[in-house]
């Protein structure tokens, strides 16, 4: 009762408050109410009766807001705020605006306080996700800072030995070159025995033995510099707020398994068969940015091109796969959600739309009609 | 005359003997200027599946002495001659030195007194006209599934028509030879010589001797092209393939947000399970009937491919069904023939058996009516047999009739269709049905059957074939047809899938397809600017909708093809192959070279009005070679002055959705130097049958203009009230008001720059006059 008793509210209300020339914009009211019509682009003028008289007469259509002739239509949804739809959904007896004004009086309930509301609760829980993802996203932000701070501690470290190392080398060789003295002068000497130069000789053996076992160790700590630094010089982002993202497995389990390594490689696996993994492509700095990474070059197609993946970044309370598919033979898309793209301009702005739905919301359950007749 | 030759009727009956071979042959008169010359043994097959009843209710005149038989028929005179065999007919002579030779071959020879410009032919990617094949190789004819089949070439493709126009100062003729074994043909300056593997000499001569005359005779024999339902004449999409439910909704909605009209959305083969065809892959349709349906609810249609190899699989339905009746074509030990297609190891139904025909007629209603499909697409009929010679049946391969393959291979496709036709007909009797074929035969388009020329390339060359092409399937009658927009193998930019559009927009059959290798090429692919112009283009497409649909009916109303050669015209007989007429009033001269934004259009003499900005572009004393500017979205397409096209002013998602809502008519009228010009347009519920007979539903208007009156004439009768919005008359001086039965009306726009006056008639149309005061 109380329902119904709304749709017709509403229905009457937009008629009322419905402008004089069907399928304007309430702004453009004035360009359309004078003797002489001026298309909207400039491209001509002509008297009033062009207006929806369903030929299209200048070259933007703008003298056919409101039948099908035209361009696009302009759809009041009050109290929505408004929007154009294509002019060929006008009068094709589909209900595309929710306050019917694209169709005959009459065709079409009004649907805009459901439509309002859906939107309110949409907005509602995007609003929810978004303030969950921030938060989120502060706990990657003191990880990453976490993790930049023991990685710059190992690096000092790394240096550190790298350089006591780098030392024990050098007094090492040092070392084998007395020896080496010591033993040129024990084999010139005409009476030298034997046993002295094997003694020598043994000193020097056991030198390069330690030499050799220094080398090695100073070369692997030049190689977890170069790693800890390779890592260091990665665009995580501000704050880099990606860093903890380096080390996991984003991936799906559908049918076929995607598995992204951020920043580095993305994978499909057989669901059953962990052995069978085929590379989407090679994280590509370059063609990535703040809410794209892009992974090219992967495993070359039978009669298609190599593998790549665009991953789209939306903002969500936790990093997971919500979209995968092969748009075009091996060319792979997928949205990942992740609170390290979550902002509060976003928030900002969902709270402004939410303040315009429900200030909407507010004048509609105010609305007396009776005040337009 | 030889001791054993007669006259039955107006037939004439003779012997052609040597020691090793002896040949019944007949020369038969039949009403309208068809002849036929028919030679046969006794075991050889005469395709008679073709051919339709055939009025022989004609006067013949004979005069017959020793050296030769002269017969008068219709006022044409025919000789037949002995030693040597021919039949001399006005302006040519058959020769038929060559009958006896060979063994199971025949051969014909046809020499002019004149040099001629020979035409037909199809299906090869080459020239309209055809080349002189005197010292290379001949075309041929032999239906085959090509693999990136090269252009400029007389290599067999899919389907074939033996039908041959000859041109001569205006003075037109055509010769169907009749026989669907391999043939090839040899062309030079004044003959051609057909000859075939195998069958009998079967020719069909039409004496013309206008265009439309020649196609007339050609529909006497061999049925009449149906003209498709109106929503056919719409924008497919297509895509080897469209993957799942998901996917296709999205390609739907997709034409919805960028407010692109479109008709059809086509499910190629990965649709079915396992390519067992009238099955779905439930996986990825989990809900058929639902798509479908909601895709109908927006005023759309969902096509599926049904091809002729089957499953070998003793559980599938349509197998069991063809296995049960022992139905399919044999190999040379009598064994169903068994080979490799699409779903792995298949059989082939023999299509050739009515009863065989029958089966495949059922398993299409069934299906059609458990998912609400009306519209069907049959490929890889020729047939297409991967692991077969030349990818086909080995030509000993066995039909059910008892004869070898090779006399019957080049009409697989021409009986496949004859039972998809037939189930959809059963099923829907009160509608035209729509159906896509690869492979196809003179009097595929009879059956009301669509074809395209199949897997095309996406480069510039391939673009522009595509109107020689379609020109040679015309003139062979097969009026419905197209190239795929886009071109089906590889991947092309944005400027050639843009002038793809622009081109394909203004040819009979108009569908987007693409290979499963390629990128995704749905308009918006290529990014915003090119959508923009693409969507314009198939707006346009939209707008003279009425005009394209009054073209088809009158295609089978007048027997005059929908697109058409230049020489068509009066006063222009030269052959040019890069621009076309539709019907014969709008000229198309399509961007063919990328990086172009202008062309050379040859125009003969006259008033050529621009389409595209309505408004009078050149008006010529003699036939000039103009610059035509168009850049990217834009096509040269020209009005002829003297003549009326419709259009619709409203847009619509859909033809259907046009028809729905009871679009409203307007005409665009280019009057000629003397301020005349005439038309017509064509009305119907865009599906029945009511067309045939013009009651009931159908109505046909002719419009005239003659100085300051538009007189228009109704036959037929429609059943709901049509509007006649406006009338917008180019290049005509602006008037005050108009008068309609008495009623006057000052409702009327002039635009002083374009120098058009615009008519708000709004009024229903039906037989009046429209009087125009200045």
């Amino acid at each position: 009762m109380h329902l119904s008793f709304y749709v017709v509210f509403i229905t009457l209300a937009c008629v009322v408050t419905g402008t004089i020339v069907r399928g304007i914009e309430p702004k453009h009211e004035d360009l359309y109410s004078q003797d002489e019509f001026h298309c909207l682009d400039g491209s001509g003028s002509f008297s009033r009766s062009v207006i929806n008289n369903g030929y299209c007469s200048c070259n933007d259509c703008s003298d056919e807001p409101g039948t099908s002739a035209g361009i696009q239509f302009f759809c009041e949804e009050y109290p929505l705020g408004g929007r154009y739809i294509h002019s060929m959904f006008v009068d094709d007896g589909i209900c595309d605006c929710c306050d019917g004004s694209d169709e005959a009086l009459g065709v079409c309930p009004n649907t805009c306080n459901v439509e309002l509301r859906t939107r309110l609760s949409d907005i509602q829980e995007r609003i929810s996700d978004v303030r969950k993802g921030l938060i989120a996203k502060e706990d990657l932000l003191l990880r990453a800072q976490a993790i930049k701070t023991t990685k710059e501690k190992e690096l000092l470290e790394k240096q550190t030995r790298k350089a006591i190392a780098q030392k024990a080398v050098e007094a090492l060789n040092s070392e084998k070159e007395e020896l080496e003295a010591e033993r040129k002068l024990v084999t010139e000497e005409e009476e030298g025995k034997e046993e002295d130069i094997q003694r020598v000789q043994d000193k020097i053996d056991s030198v390069e033995k330690y030499v050799s076992n220094e080398e090695s160790e100073l070369e692997r700590i030049k190689n977890e510099i170069a790693e800890i630094t390779t890592f260091l010089n990665i665009d995580f982002g501000v704050e880099n707020v990606f860093m903890p993202l380096y080390d996991t497995e984003i991936s799906t389990t559908t049918q076929y398994k995607y598995v992204i390594n951020p920043f580095r490689e993305a994978f499909q696996k057989e669901k059953h068969n962990n052995h069978g993994s085929t590379s989407l492509g090679k994280f590509s700095a370059d063609q990535s940015d703040a809410t794209t990474w892009s992974f090219i070059n992967g495993q070359k197609c039978w009669g298609g091109p190599d593998r790549s993946l665009r991953v789209s970044l939306i903002c969500g309370t936790h990093t997971e796969i919500v979209m995968a598919d092969e748009e075009s033979m091996c060319v792979y898309v997928m949205d990942v959600k992740t609170p390290a793209v979550c902002s509060t301009e976003q928030l900002s702005e969902l709270e402004a739309q939410l303040g315009f739905y429900r200030e909407a919301y507010e004048k509609n359950l105010n609305y007396d009609y009776a005040e337009d007749l | 005359m030889s001791d054993s030759a007669y006259f039955k009727g107006p037939t004439y009956h003779f012997e052609v003997a040597n020691e090793d071979k002896k040949l019944d042959c007949s020369l038969s008169f039949y009403k309208g200027g068809i002849y036929r010359f028919l030679c046969q043994n006794e075991d050889s097959l005469v395709f008679n599946d073709v051919v339709q009843e055939l009025d022989s209710d004609v006067f013949i005149m004979t005069n017959v002495d020793d050296v030769e038989t002269r017969i008068t028929a219709e006022g044409s005179v025919f000789r037949v001659t002995y030693d040597p065999f021919t039949i001399i007919a006005d302006g040519y002579v058959i020769n038929g030195n060559d009958l006896l030779d060979g063994g199971d071959s025949t051969a014909l020879n046809i020499l002019f007194d004149n040099e001629q410009g020979f035409y037909g032919f199809p299906e090869h990617a080459d020239s309209y006209k055809l080349r002189k094949t005197v010292n290379d190789d001949p075309y041929r004819l032999f239906n085959l599934d090509v693999f990136e089949y090269d252009v400029r070439s007389v290599f067999p493709l899919y389907g074939a028509i033996p039908f041959v126009m000859s041109r001569e100062n205006g003075k037109i003729r055509g010769f169907f030879y009749n026989n669907p074994s391999e043939m090839f043909l040899d062309v030079s300056d004044k003959d051609i010589y057909f000859y075939s593997e195998a069958g009998v000499v079967d020719l069909f001569g039409y004496i013309g001797p206008s265009y439309k005359k020649v196609q007339e005779q050609h529909h006497t024999v061999v049925g009449t092209p149906k003209m498709p339902r109106m929503n056919v004449l719409g924008y497919h999409q297509c895509r080897w393939n469209y993957k799942d439910d998901a996917d296709s909704r999205f390609v739907v909605g997709q034409f919805e947000k960028y407010g692109l009209p479109f008709d059809f959305l086509w499910l190629d083969i990965e649709h079915t399970n396992d390519k067992r065809y009238f099955t779905w892959d439930l996986n990825k349709f989990p809900d058929p009937q639902k798509l479908v349906s909601d895709i109908n609810d927006l005023g759309r249609e969902v096509v599926i491919i049904a091809d002729p190899h089957i499953k070998d699989d003793k559980g599938y339905h349509v197998f069991k069904a063809f296995d049960e009746a022992n139905a399919w074509i044999r190999d040379n030990q009598d064994q169903p023939f068994k080979g490799h297609c699409w779903p792995g190891a298949s059989r082939w139904p023999d299509f050739v058996e009515r009863s065989v025909r029958d089966i495949w007629a059922d398993l299409v209603i069934e299906y059609s009516k458990e998912y609400g499909i009306k519209s069907i697409w049959n490929d890889m009929n020729e047939n297409s047999v991967f692991n077969g010679p030349e990818v086909s049946h080995p030509r000993d391969a066995k039909h059910i009739n008892g004869r070898q393959h090779k006399e019957l291979h080049n009409v697989m496709g021409f009986y496949h269709t004859m039972a998809t036709i037939d189930g959809l007909k059963r099923l829907n009797p009160d509608e035209r049905p729509f159906v896509l074929t690869r492979s196809f035969y003179g009097g595929t388009s009879a059956q009301g059957v669509a074809v395209w020329t199949g897997d095309n390339t996406a480069d510039w060359d391939h673009l522009a074939f595509s109107i020689p092409m379609l020109l040679s399937l015309q003139t062979a009658s097969q009026y419905m047809s197209g190239a795929d927009v886009g071109g089906f193998f590889g991947n092309p930019d944005g400027e050639l899938f843009a002038r793809w559009m622009e081109l394909g927009s203004w040819q009979p059959f108009f569908r987007g397809h693409a290979h499963l290798d390629t990128k995704r090429r749905e308009p918006w692919s290529f990014g915003d600017e090119v959508l923009e112009l693409v969507k314009k283009q198939v707006l346009q497409r939209y707008k003279f909708m009425p005009f394209w649909y009054t073209v088809f009916y009158e295609s089978e109303r007048h027997h005059f093809p929908p697109m058409n050669p230049m020489f068509v015209l009066d006063n222009f007989s030269d052959d040019v192959e890069d621009q076309y007429l539709v019907g014969d009033k709008v000229l198309v001269a399509p961007i063919l070279h990328s990086g172009s934004s202008q062309r050379d259009v040859t125009l003969p003499a006259g008033r050529w009005y621009d389409l595209q900005n309505s408004r009078l572009a050149f008006d010529l004393k003699k036939t000039k070679k103009v610059v035509a500017h168009a850049p990217l979205g834009t096509i040269p397409v020209f009005q002829r002055g003297g003549t009326i096209i419709p259009f619709t002013t409203e847009k619509r998602r859909s033809v259907t959705k046009m028809i729905e809502n009871n679009y409203s008519l307007s005409l665009l009228v280019a009057p000629n130097a003397l301020g005349n010009a005439e038309g017509s347009v064509f009305v119907d519920d865009g599906s029945s049958y009511a067309y045939e007979t013009l009651d009931d539903g159908a109505a046909y208007f002719t419009i005239l203009l003659d100085g300051d009156a538009i007189e228009i004439q109704q036959e037929g009768v429609i059943l709901e009230e049509k509007v006649l919005s406006h009338i917008l008359i180019m290049d005509y001086p602006c008037i005050k008001e108009f008068e309609i039965d008495g009623v006057i009306s000052s409702n009327i726009v002039c635009d002083t720059t374009k120098k058009s006056v615009l008519i708000n008639v709004d009024t229903p149309i039906t037989t009046m006059t429209i009087k125009l005061r200045k």
